[in-house]
C-alpha cells in the first residue's frame, strides 16, 4: 500500500543528495544545477527538470543551501545557490545513509537471487 | 530525510518569507522563465527548430504549474506548516489503510461515546456536587432501625429536638421533610405540588440565598397566618418572575399565605420537586419508632470531625430512654435503634452506591476494552508497516521523525473517533438511555458538560499518542538490515505477539465477565417480570388527592368525601370498579403500625417488627384484583363494632397466628393503648412494596367505612386520618378518555381540590422494575459490544499470524499434511488465548458479581448456568472469529504460497 510513499521518499532522498553534492562542487544556478546532476545521473530527474524547484526551497528552508541573484555570463538575472555548512554536515550524513541503503540493498539482492 | 528548521535565525527567515510572499512568487515565475529560455536556447544551439525546442523544453521541465505549487507549497510557516503537512500526510495514509481507519475510528466512536454518555448519566444523577458552600461540612443524622424491618431513616420530632437541643457538634441543626398534600386553589384550576415543611433555620445552615425577597428568619415559624416562600420555578410560573413578589399573596388549601420569598433556581431540599415552603418550630410531640419523617441535617461545628459528631450522638442516644418513655433501653436494642452521622454527600450518594460503582466499573471496563481494541490493530498495522518503515530508516529517517509519524497518525484517528463519539455521547443523553424522568432520580438534569466534552477529546488524544507510541515501537523493532533482508510479513517476534495476545486475553475477560454480569441481571429481571405483584395491573389506573386538614379534619369527615367519589367514579360509564387506599402496592410505603396478638392463650406475642398499615374502602381487594384468601372484606358497621374488622396480609396472618385460623382472633397495636382490639374478618393475598427484592409486604388493613357519624366524638377507632387517598379504577377504555370524568367528578364534590399521580398499574409495575432494567440494559450494551470487540480482536490477531505462516503451511500441506490437520494447529492457537481469556473472565466475574447483589434477585451470583451460558457464548464467538482464517490456512495452494512470499 505504501509503495507510492517510499518511491517518492528514496527519490526525494536521492535529489536532495544529488543537489547538496553538486553544489558542493560550485555554486549555480537552477537550470545549471538539473544539467550538471542529469549528467551525473540519467534518472534522477526522469520525472522532470522542474522537481528539483521545490526540492530547493526545502533545503533553503532547512538551512542547508542560501540563494542570492546573479548576472549570468550571458549578463541575464538569475538565482544562484550555495551550500552552507550545515549543508555540508547534512549531506555527509546522507551519504552515509545512502551507503547504508545501497549495502542493505546488495544484502536483500544476495538474498533474494 | 526531511530537513527540519533547527534554528532560530531559520524560523525567521520563513517569518519573513510569509511577508515577502508575493516578492518570492514573482522571484519564482523569474527563476523558472530563466530556466524555460536557458533550456530553449540550449536546444536550439543543438540544432532544434524554435518550436521544437520550445516543445522539448516544456516537456523536459515537466508541468510548470505543478512544480511551481509545490515550490511554494514548500514555503510557509515552519511549526504551522510542518504540523500541517503531516496532519495531511497522515491524513492520506490512514485513507489508504481503511480497514485499520474504520476499526479505530468505529470503536474510539462507539466505546468512548458509550463511556462518555454513562459517565455523564452516573455524574448528573450521582455525582453532581451539592450546591451549597462549603458542602464538606455539611452531615445528614439518620436514624436506622434494622431490627423493625423499616427502611426510613428519618428521625422523630421526639429525637431530633432532643439532639438539637443537647449536641455541641454542630453549629446548627435543622430538619425538613416533604409534605405531597399542597394545593394551589387560586384561579381557575386548582393545582397539587409539593410542599416542605423546614425548620426556620435550614438555609441559613446550607448557605442558601433567596433569588428574590427573604428567606425564613426566627419567628416565622410561630407568625400569624403560616407565611411561606415559593421555589424559583413556581416564581417564574405563575408569578412571571415579579421582583416585586415578598409581600404578595398566594391562596393554599384555600387560605391566601404571605410570600416573603423566592428560593434559588434547582434548590434541590426536600427534592428538586419542592415549590412551597412552610416553617415548623418542630417541638417533641412524638418520639415513637414508627412516627419517623424528619430528615435530619446539621453543619459540623468548626474544628469537629464527623467521627467525633458521631461519638457525640452515640453518648447522647444512650440517654435516650431516661427522655421518653417509648425508647426504652429494651425497645432500642430491639429495634437495633442506631444514629449515624455522615456526610450530606455520602448520604445522597448511598441509596445508588451499587449502580455508582457498576456504571463506574462499566465505564472503566468500556474505555479498557476500547483501547485494548485499539491497539491490538495498530500493533497489527505497525507490523504490516515493518518493511516500508525499514527503508525509510535506511534513507535515514530518523527515529523522531518515525514516531512523530506515527503519533501524529495516531492522534488523527483517535481524535476523529473522539469527535464521532460525541453525537453518540449526546444521543445516549437526550435518549436518557429510555427511561424516563421519575424512574430515576435527577434523570432530568442528566447533561454533557463542556468538562465531559473537554475529557472525551482529551482521553481520545491520550489513547491516539498511546496508538502512536505503541505502533512506533513496534514498527521500529528488529534491525533494519534484517527487515530488508527477511519476510518482513513474516511471523511477529515473540514478545509482540505475546503483548497482542494478551490484549485480546483481556478483552475475552472483560467480555465473558459482562455477559455474565447481564446473564444474572437478565434472569433476575425474568424471574421479576414473573412475579405475581398479587395484584391484577391489566385494565387498571390510579390517581391521587389529599385533603386539607381544615375543610376535612376529622376521619368522618374525609371518609363521607372519599366515599361519595366512589360512588361518582362508579357511576362513570366504562366503569368497573372503584376504591381507595391510603397506601398503595408496588410504591413506596409510608405507614407503619406494630400489631400484637390478644389471645387469651398467647397474650404476649406481636409481630417481629413493625408492619405495613394500609387503610382501604371495602372493595379494594376486588378493584386492585388481590385475593381473599380467608373471611371476607369489610362490610359497613365493621368500624362502629366494639372491636372494628381488620384484614390481614397472609404473611402477616402466617407471622402472628402461624397455622391457627385468624377469623374471628383480635389484635392490638404495641404501645398504642388509646386504639381499640380489633377483629381479624379476613386474610388477603401478598402484595409486594416499593421493590419487589425487598419481599412481599406485612399488611394490616384498616377499613373506610361512612359508620360513624359526623358528629361523632370516638375518632379514636383507627389510627389514621385518611386525608390523601390513592383511587383506583378498573375499566376497559383507556385512562386518558376517563380522566375528564375523574376530574370533574372530583370537582364537583369539591372543586378546589386537585389530583395527581395518574398512572396505569401497568406503568407502576415497569417503574418498579426500572431500576433492575436500567443496569440490564448497561451491562447488556457493554458486554455485547465487549464480546464483538473481542471477537474482532482475535480475528485480527489469528488471520495475522495465519497470514504470517503461509509459507510454512505450504510447506507442511506439500508435504502431506491434511487441510484439517492446518486448521486444527490455528484452532489451537485461538483456543490457547480464549482459554486463558475465559480463566481470567471467570476470575473477574466472581468478584464482581457481589457489587450486584442489590439488583439482583432469585439468582446466585455464583449460579454455574448462567457461568457457563457466558463461556458458551464467548466460545462460540471466538471459534467463530478463529474459523476464517483457519479455514483460509487449511485452504492455501501449497505450489502458490512457496513461490509467493
Amino acid at each position: 500500500m505504501a509503495r507510492t510513499d517510499s518511491n517518492e521518499q528514496v527519490l526525494q532522498g536521492t535529489l536532495n543528495l544529488l543537489i547538496l553534492k553538486t553544489l558542493s562542487l560550485a555554486p549555480m544556478h537552477g537550470w545549471g544545477l538539473t544539467h550538471r546532476i542529469q549528467e551525473l545521473s540519467r534518472d534522477a530527474l526522469r520525472v522532470g527538470q522542474g522537481s528539483i524547484y521545490p526540492a530547493l526551497v526545502r533545503l533553503e528552508q532547512g538551512g542547508l543551501i542560501t540563494t542570492e541573484w546573479r548576472t549570468t555570463d550571458n549578463n541575464r538575472r538569475a538565482k544562484y545557490y550555495r551550500i552552507t555548512a550545515a549543508g555540508r554536515r547534512a549531506m555527509g550524513e546522507e551519504l552515509a545513509s545512502w551507503k547504508r541503503f545501497v549495502g542493505v540493498m546488495d544484502l536483500v539482492l544476495a538474498a533474494t537471487s | 530525510m526531511r530537513p527540519v528548521p533547527h534554528t532560530l535565525r531559520a524560523a525567521l527567515a520563513r517569518a519573513r518569507e510569509m511577508v515577502h510572499r508575493r516578492r518570492l512568487d514573482r522571484e519564482l515565475d523569474d527563476e523558472i522563465r530563466f530556466h524555460l529560455e536557458a533550456e530553449i536556447e540550449h536546444n536550439l544551439a543543438r540544432g532544434m527548430s524554435p518550436g521544437e525546442a520550445r516543445r522539448a523544453a516544456a516537456i523536459a521541465f515537466g508541468g510548470v504549474q505543478r512544480y511551481r505549487e509545490e515550490a511554494r507549497d514548500a514555503r510557509g510557516f515552519p511549526a504551522l506548516d510542518a504540523v500541517a503537512r503531516d496532519i495531511r500526510l497522515a491524513v492520506r495514509r490512514l485513507r489508504r489503510a481503511p480497514a485499520f481507519t474504520a476499526g479505530v475510528i468505529g470503536t474510539l466512536a462507539v466505546g468512548l461515546g458509550a463511556a462518555t454518555g454513562i459517565g455523564a448519566l452516573v455524574y448528573g444523577v450521582m455525582l453532581r456536587p451539592l450546591p451549597y458552600p462549603d458542602p464538606d461540612r455539611l452531615v445528614r443524622i439518620s436514624v436506622a432501625t434494622a431490627g423493625l424491618g423499616l427502611t426510613t431513616t428519618e428521625q422523630s420530632s421526639g429525637t431530633f429536638v432532643y439532639f438539637a437541643q443537647r449536641a455541641r457538634s454542630f453549629s446548627a441543626l435543622g430538619a425538613y421533610m416533604e409534605n405531597e398534600g399542597i394545593a394551589i386553589t387560586q384561579g381557575d384550576t386548582p393545582e397539587r405540588v409539593t410542599g416542605a415543611i423546614v425548620t426556620t433555620n435550614i438555609f441559613d445552615l446550607l448557605g442558601t440565598r433567596p433569588a428574590a425577597g427573604r428567606l425564613f428568619r426566627e419567628g416565622d415559624a410561630s407568625a400569624e397566618g403560616d407565611p411561606v416562600l415559593i421555589s424559583h420555578e413556581l416564581w417564574q410560573r405563575r408569578f412571571g418572575g415579579d421582583p416585586q413578589i415578598a409581600g404578595r399573596f398566594i391562596e393554599l388549601n384555600r387560605r391566601p399565605r404571605l410570600i416573603l420569598g423566592v428560593l434559588p433556581p434547582g434548590f434541590g431540599v426536600p427534592s428538586r420537586a419542592a415549590a412551597i415552603y412552610y416553617a415548623d418550630r418542630i417541638e417533641a410531640t412524638r418520639a415513637g419508632l414508627g412516627d419517623r419523617y424528619l430528615t435530619v441535617v446539621g453543619r459540623l461545628a468548626p474544628g469537629v470531625t464527623v467521627r467525633q459528631a458521631q461519638a457525640e450522638l452515640d453518648a447522647l442516644a444512650a440517654h435516650l430512654p431516661e427522655r421518653f418513655p417509648e425508647l426504652s433501653a429494651e425497645a432500642l436494642r430491639q429495634a437495633g435503634f442506631r444514629v449515624t452521622v455522615e456526610t450530606l454527600r455520602a448520604a445522597v450518594v448511598a441509596p445508588v452506591l451499587t449502580e455508582l460503582v457498576l456504571l463506574a466499573a462499566l465505564v472503566g471496563a468500556l474505555l479498557l476494552i476500547a483501547t485494548a481494541n485499539v491497539a491490538t490493530l495498530a500493533l497489527l498495522r505497525a507490523e504490516r508497516l515493518r518493511g516500508e518503515v525499514a527503508v525509510s530508516r535506511a534513507l535515514g529517517a530518523g527515529r523522531t521523525a518515525l514516531a512523530q509519524r506515527f503519533v501524529v497518525e495516531g492522534l488523527v484517528a483517535a481524535l476523529a473517533g473522539g469527535v464521532l463519539a460525541l453525537p453518540i455521547a449526546a444521543l445516549a443523553v437526550t435518549t436518557r438511555f429510555g427511561f424516563t424522568a421519575g424512574q430515576i432520580p435527577r434523570l432530568e438534569e442528566v447533561t454533557l458538560t463542556p468538562g465531559m466534552i473537554a475529557g472525551l477529546l482529551g482521553l481520545s488524544l491520550l489513547i491516539g499518542l498511546l496508538l502512536g507510541l505503541v505502533s512506533a515501537a513496534r514498527a521500529r523493532g528488529g534491525g533494519t538490515a534484517q527487515t530488508l533482508r527477511g519476510d518482513t510479513r513474516s511471523t511477529p517476534a515473540r514478545g509482540w505477539r505475546r503483548a497482542q495476545e494478551a490484549l485480546v486475553a483481556v478483552q475475552i475477560a472483560l467480555a465473558l465477565a459482562l455477559l455474565v454480569g447481564a446473564g444474572l441481571v437478565a434472569v433476575s429481571l425474568l424471574r421479576l417480570r414473573r412475579v405475581d405483584l398479587g395484584f391484577s395491573p391489566q385494565g387498571a389506573a390510579k390517581f391521587a388527592l389529599v385533603l386539607p386538614f381544615r375543610a376535612y379534619p376529622t376521619y368522618q369527615r374525609t371518609a363521607a368525601f372519599h366515599l361519595s367519589l366512589l360512588d361518582s367514579l362508579r357511576a362513570v360509564p366504562g366503569v368497573s370498579a372503584a376504591a381507595a387506599a391510603m397506601q398503595f402496592p408496588a410504591t413506596p410505603q409510608l405507614l407503619y403500625v406494630h400489631p400484637r396478638l390478644e389471645a387469651e392463650r398467647d397474650p404476649g406475642r406481636s409481630a417481629q417488627a413493625m408492619v405495613t398499615a394500609n387503610l382501604v374502602s371495602p372493595d379494594f381487594f376486588r378493584a386492585m384484583g388481590i385475593p381473599l384468601r380467608a373471611g371476607r372484606t369489610f362490610l359497613r358497621g365493621d368500624l362502629a363494632a366494639p372491636t372494628p374488622a381488620v384484614v390481614l396480609g397472609a404473611s402477616l396472618a402466617r407471622e402472628l397466628f402461624g397455622t391457627e385460623n385468624p377469623i374471628g382472633r383480635q389484635v392490638r397495636l404495641v404501645s398504642s393503648a388509646r386504639y381499640p382490639a380489633y377483629r381479624v374478618v379476613g386474610v388477603s393475598g401478598d402484595v409486594y412494596g416499593e421493590r419487589v427484592t425487598d419481599g412481599v409486604l406485612r399488611v394490616l388493613y384498616f377499613p373506610l367505612l361512612g359508620d360513624l357519624t359526623p358528629g361523632s366524638s370516638d375518632t379514636a377507632r383507627v389510627p389514621f386520618v385518611p386525608a390523601g387517598m390513592h383511587f383506583v379504577v378498573r375499566s376497559n377504555l383507556p385512562v386518558a378518555a376517563l380522566m375528564p370524568a375523574f376530574r370533574h367528578a372530583v370537582a364537583s364534590l369539591d372543586p378546589r381540590v386537585p389530583i395527581w399521580d395518574v398512572r396505569t398499574l401497568n406503568a407502576i409495575v415497569a417503574d418498579s422494575t426500572a431500576r433492575t432494567r436500567l443496569t440490564m440494559l448497561l451491562l447488556g450494551i457493554a458486554a455485547l459490544g465487549t464480546l464483538l470487540l473481542g471477537a474482532m480482536g482475535l480475528y485480527s490477531v489469528i488471520a495475522y499470524a495465519v497470514a504470517g505462516r503461509t509459507p510454512e503451511f505450504a510447506v507442511r500441506l506439500a508435504l502431506g499434511a491434511t487441510p484439517r490437520e492446518i486448521m486444527r494447529s490455528v484452532f489451537q492457537d485461538g483456543a490457547i488465548v480464549t482459554a486463558v481469556g475465559l480463566a481470567a473472565g471467570a476470575g473477574t466475574s466472581l468478584l464482581g458479581a457481589r457489587t450486584l447483589r442489590a439488583v439482583l434477585y432469585e439468582v446466585s451470583p455464583t449460579s454455574p448456568l448462567i457461568y457457563a451460558g457466558a463461556a458458551m457464548v464467548v466460545l462460540v464467538s471466538a471459534a467463530a472469529a478463529t474459523y476464517v482464517p483457519a479455514r483460509r490456512a487449511g485452504n492455501g495452494d501449497p505450489a502458490r504460497a512457496l513461490r509467493g512470499n
